[in-house]
C-alpha cells in the first residue's frame, strides 16, 4: 500500500468521523488534528482502533502522541513504516 | 522527534523563507516590530506585571529583531544563547549556573550509549534527588534556586524521559537547551507544561514570519486577559468572605474567584506568543474555556498542555495496558488515573514552588468531584457514540449546557479556592454565619 493510499483512507476516516459536513479539500495532510481539538482523547482511541484494524498493525502507547497523531502525513508515515517492516 | 527529523525541518523552511522576497520580509518585519513596540509601551504604561517582566519582554522582542534575519539553521542556537544570556538578567547567576549544569547532566545521560531503562533510571534518580534536595535551605542559597529548578525540570524532565523511549537518535544539546531553558520560564515560574515532541515538530513548520505574527496575536490576547485580570483583582478586594451578606454578593464573589484564572491563561498566552517569535509554532494553551458546554469539554479546553501531558504519560499508557480487558473499561480507568495523577502532580508542583506539601480538603474534593464527573460524562459520550450518529444539539440546548457548566465550574472553583471545606460551606450558608 502506498503512502498516498494510506493518506486517502485516513482522510476519509477523519472526514467521516471528526469533520462531518466539512469540505474535503479543507482537510490537508498537514492540518493539525489533535492540537487543534478536532480529535479529542476519545477520538484518538477510536483512531488507534481504526488504524490497527484497517492496516493490520499494532501500535504502542508511545506511538500515539502528537508526533504521529496530529497530522495525516505523520500518521501515514508511521503506518507506512510499520507496514514496511512487517 | 529525532535529531534527524529536526535537521530536516530547517531545509524545507529555508525554501519557504527564500520564496518570500526580501522586501516583503522587511515589510513584515517592520509591521511585527511596530506591534511589539506598542505592546512594550502598554506593558510599561499599565505596569502589567513586575518590573522584571519589562526586562523579559525587551530581551525577547530585541532577540526577535536579530533572530528574524538569521538563516534558519542559526535561529535555534541563537535562541538558546539569548535564553542563557537573558536568564542572567532575570535570575541570580548561581541560579542560572545551577540550571545550566543540571541540563548538561541530563544531556550527558540522554546521549549515553546505554539502555533506555538505565538512562531513565539515572535521570529519574536525578529528579528524585532534586525533589528531596528541595528541602535544603543553606545560608547564602538564593531563594529563587529551588523554585526555578522546579519550574524548569519538574515536569519537562518527565516528558523527556517518556519521549526518550521513542527517539531513534538522542537529542542534541541545542534541542534540549531550547526546551528546558526557555527564557520566559525564568520570570514565569508557573509555566505551561510544553510537550517536547510538539515543540520540536513545530519549529519552523511554516514561514517563520507568519509564525511570529501569530505570536504577536497570542501576546495581545494574553495582554488583554492580564488587563481584565487587573479589573477582576480590584473587585476581589471588596469581596472578602467575611463581607458576604447577600446571595448576589456570594454569586459575585464566586464568579470573581473563577475569573482570577485569567492571570494563568493570560500569562500562558504571552509565554507561547513569545516562543512563536523564534519559530516555535506551538498550539493554543486555552480554547475559550468560559464557553465549555460540559465538564469534559471544560477539561479539554482549559490548560490544554496539561491535558495533553496527562494524556501522553497517563491516559494512553493505562489504556494500552488495559485495553485487552475491554476498551471502554480501559478508557474509564485511564481517565480516573489522569485525575488522580493531576491531583498528585499539582501537590508536587506546589511543593516545588513553595517547599510545602499541599494536602487540603478542598483540593482533594475538587479533583475527586471533577474527575468523577468527567468519568461519568465520558461513559455517556462513549455510549452515545456507540449508538451512532446523534443529531447536533439545538442552539438553546447548547446555551443551557454552557450556562450550566459555567455555574458548576464557578461553584467548584470557589470551593477549590477556599482554605477549608468548612470555610466553603460557611460562605455558602452566609445567613447562618451572619
Amino acid at each position: 500500500m502506498t503512502v498516498d493510499e494510506i493518506k486517502s483512507r485516513l482522510r476519509d476516516y477523519v472526514l467521516e468521523h471528526h469533520l462531518r459536513g466539512e469540505i474535503a479539500a479543507n482537510l490537508k495532510d498537514d492540518t493539525p488534528l489533535r492540537t487543534s481539538g478536532i480529535v479529542d482523547s476519545l477520538g484518538t482511541i477510536e483512531m488507534v482502533t481504526f488504524v490497527e484494524d484497517t492496516f493490520g498493525i499494532e501500535l504502542e502507547a508511545h506511538e500515539t502522541g502528537v508526533e504521529h497523531f496530529d497530522r495525516i502525513e505523520d500518521l501515514a508515515a508511521l503506518v507506512s513504516g510499520k507496514l514496511a517492516t512487517r | 522527534m529525532t535529531t534527524a527529523t529536526a535537521a530536516a525541518a530547517p531545509v524545507l523552511s529555508d525554501v519557504a523563507v527564500a520564496s518570500t522576497g526580501w522586501s516583503a520580509r522587511a515589510v513584515r518585519f517592520a509591521a511585527i516590530v511596530a506591534q511589539l513596540a506598542l505592546l512594550l509601551a502598554v506593558f510599561w504604561l499599565f505596569r502589567l506585571e513586575e518590573p522584571a517582566f519589562l526586562v523579559l519582554s525587551a530581551t525577547v522582542f530585541g532577540g526577535f529583531a536579530v533572530s528574524y534575519w538569521l538563516p534558519l539553521a542559526w535561529k535555534e542556537p541563537f535562541f538558546v544563547a539569548l535564553c542563557i544570556g537573558g536568564a542572567f538578567l532575570l535570575s541570580e547567576p548561581a541560579v542560572v549556573l545551577a540550571v545550566v549544569s543540571l541540563l548538561t547532566l541530563v544531556f550527558i545521560v540522554a546521549r549515553m550509549k546505554a539502555s533506555y531503562g538505565l538512562r531513565v533510571g539515572l535521570i529519574g534518580g536525578l529528579l528524585i534527588c532534586l525533589t528531596i534536595g528541595r528541602q535544603v535551605t543553606l545560608p547564602g542559597l538564593p531563594p529563587a534556586l529551588w523554585p526555578t529548578i522546579g519550574a524548569v525540570f519538574m515536569f519537562r524532565l518527565i516528558i523527556v524521559l517518556y519521549d526518550l523511549r521513542g527517539m531513534k537518535e538522542a537529542p542534541s544539546f541545542t534541542a534540549l537547551a531550547a526546551y528546558f531553558l526557555m527564557l520566559p520560564n525564568f520570570y514565569f515560574l508557573f509555566f505551561p507544561v510544553v510537550d517536547y515532541q510538539t515543540m520540536r515538530k513545530s519549529f519552523a513548520r511554516r514561514d517563520v514570519g507568519e509564525i511570529a505574527q501569530s505570536g504577536v496575536q497570542w501576546i495581545v490576547r494574553g495582554t488583554l486577559q492580564l488587563m481584565l485580570y487587573r479589573v477582576v483583582l480590584g473587585m476581589k478586594g471588596e469581596l472578602e468572605p467575611s463581607n458576604i451578606t447577600s446571595f448576589m454578593f456570594l454569586v459575585k464573589g464566586m464568579v470573581v474567584t473563577y475569573m482570577l484564572y485569567l492571570h494563568v491563561s493570560g500569562t500562558f498566552h504571552i509565554i507561547v506568543g513569545m516562543l512563536h517569535l523564534f519559530g516555535y509554532d506551538l498550539p493554543e494553551t486555552h480554547r475559550r474555556y468560559l464557553l465549555a458546554s460540559s465538564l469534559t469539554d471544560f477539561w479539554r479546553r482549559i490548560n490544554i498542555y496539561w491535558k495533553d501531558f496527562m494524556m501522553k504519560v497517563v491516559y494512553l499508557p493505562v489504556f494500552f495496558r488495559l485495553r485487552k480487558s475491554g476498551p471502554v473499561r480501559a478508557q474509564l480507568i485511564g481517565t480516573a488515573a489522569v485525575f488522580l495523577a493531576t491531583w498528585a502532580l499539582h501537590a508536587y508542583q506546589y511543593y516545588w514552588l513553595t517547599g510545602r506539601v499541599l494536602l487540603s480538603g478542598p483540593d482533594i474534593a475538587f479533583w475527586a468531584i471533577l474527575g468523577s464527573w468527567v468519568v461519568v460524562n465520558l461513559a455517556l459520550e462513549i455510549r452515545a457514540r456507540e449508538r451512532g450518529v446523534q443529531p447536533a444539539p439545538g442552539r438553546v440546548t447548547v446555551v443551557l449546557k454552557t450556562a450550566g457548566t459555567f455555574v458548576a465550574i464557578v461553584v467548584l472553583w470557589f470551593m477549590w479556592s477556599s482554605p477549608t471545606l468548612s470555610g466553603f460551606l460557611d460562605q455558602l450558608t452566609y445567613w447562618k454565619v451572619g
